[in-house]
């Protein structure tokens, strides 16, 4: 091998990235050659340095910050947008309502236990649902299963997508 | 670490739902190859930041016009080109001239020759300036921004093999400019087989 080809691989070589067939070529000739020694030191080097300029990368976040001044886009408004979003309204509903179930159980308890007919309006919903759903499977047993597992199913689909699009909100 | 491409959609549907994690998130991703693209062009100059600032803005609110014909790394890549170039001719800024530079350290130095990293970068760094654009664009994709080869190739729309060809030139042509300013280490022409 000659010195011209060997400086000319050598960058390669100093990266790792030669071929291994040359690679043991040229080792053999860096072997008698001093020069291309010294020049291989100076690849070597440069690698280091050139491998260092990653930390010259500033930090990505305040660019970010910057962005969101710059396109009007405040903590504040941030806030806001979670704020308005609907999973966040839901789990709020939901949340909500466990809340006023909890202060106001005595009150529920006598609602389904006294004369407020509150049961009696929600077991004759039920039973409405129940007769129509019953009427349409015309008593085939399976396709009865069909519509409730199906609904059941829908149900806990639909609960879990929106928790799941508030948790990645 | 580059995005599968189905995965570029699912990023940037989410940044236009108003998804601010989801633009922070793709910033991260592709900080280091937007900082090396203006730094391939710009050099080390003290608005690199701002033009970045004004890539990042350009890429918020351009993403709606994204069409998914090249990968985001590609579209990325080529509005920060744009902007370092436009930031060169709006405001004509001049070269950063070569200072006397000396990339120390080599055998011939002997024991008593302190190895100064920081300076050797400082070197390095003005040594760049005078390379040819791509061959420094390649290089600070491969080494500041982190891109494997087949990345750059196509962020910048070349074959693999030049690619290699360039950030290999680049360093020969650096040890060039390195060895014309100090003398430290002659290139070496004659030789045995």
């Amino acid at each position: 091998m000659k010195c011209e080809t060997c400086e000319k691989n050598l960058p390669a070589y100093a990266s790792g990235e030669l071929d291994p067939t040359q690679a043991e070529e040229l080792r053999g000739h860096l072997a008698g050659c001093a020069a291309c020694r010294e020049a291989l030191a100076f690849f070597e080097k440069l690698e280091e340095s050139l491998t260092m300029r990653r930390l010259e990368v500033p930090s990505a976040r305040r660019f970010v910050r910057a962005v969101w001044r710059e396109v009007g886009y405040s903590r504040a408004r941030v806030v806001m947008d979670v704020v308005a979003s609907l999973p966040f309204l839901s789990s709020f509903a939901l949340i909500a309502s466990g809340i006023l179930f909890f202060l106001q159980r005595q009150r529920f308890v006598q609602m389904f236990e006294g004369d407020y007919g509150f049961s009696t309006w929600i077991a004759s919903i039920a039973e409405t649902f129940n007769s129509l759903v019953v009427d349409f499977a015309g008593g085939d047993t399976l396709m009865l299963s069909g519509i409730y597992a199906g609904a059941t199913v829908i149900v806990l689909l639909t609960t879990t997508l929106v928790t799941l699009r508030f948790i990645r909100h | 670490m580059e995005l599968p491409e189905e995965r570029d959609h699912e990023i940037v549907a989410k940044v236009l739902q108003g998804n601010q994690k989801a633009f922070a998130d793709l910033i991260e991703r592709f900080h280091g190859t937007a900082y090396a693209v203006v730094r391939g062009v710009l050099g080390d100059r003290d608005d690199v930041e701002d033009v970045l600032q004004h890539v990042y803005i350009k890429i918020y609110k351009g993403l709606g016009s994204f069409r998914g014909d090249a990968k985001l790394s590609t579209w990325i890549y080529q509005i920060a080109r744009n902007e370092a170039i436009n930031a060169v001719r709006r405001r004509q800024l001049p070269v950063t001239p070569l200072e006397d530079v000396e990339l120390s350290g080599s055998p011939a130095d002997g024991p008593e020759h302190r190895y100064d990293k920081q300076q050797v970068g400082r070197n390095v760094e003005r040594a760049m300036a005078e390379l040819d654009d791509n061959y420094r664009i390649a290089l600070e994709l491969r080494y500041m921004g982190e891109r494997s080869y087949e990345e750059i190739a196509d962020m910048m729309g070349l074959p693999l093999g030049t690619v290699k060809t360039y950030i290999h030139r680049g360093k020969a042509e650096l040890k060039k400019v390195l060895t014309r300013q100090n003398k430290a280490v002659p290139l070496h022409r004659g030789g045995s087989d």
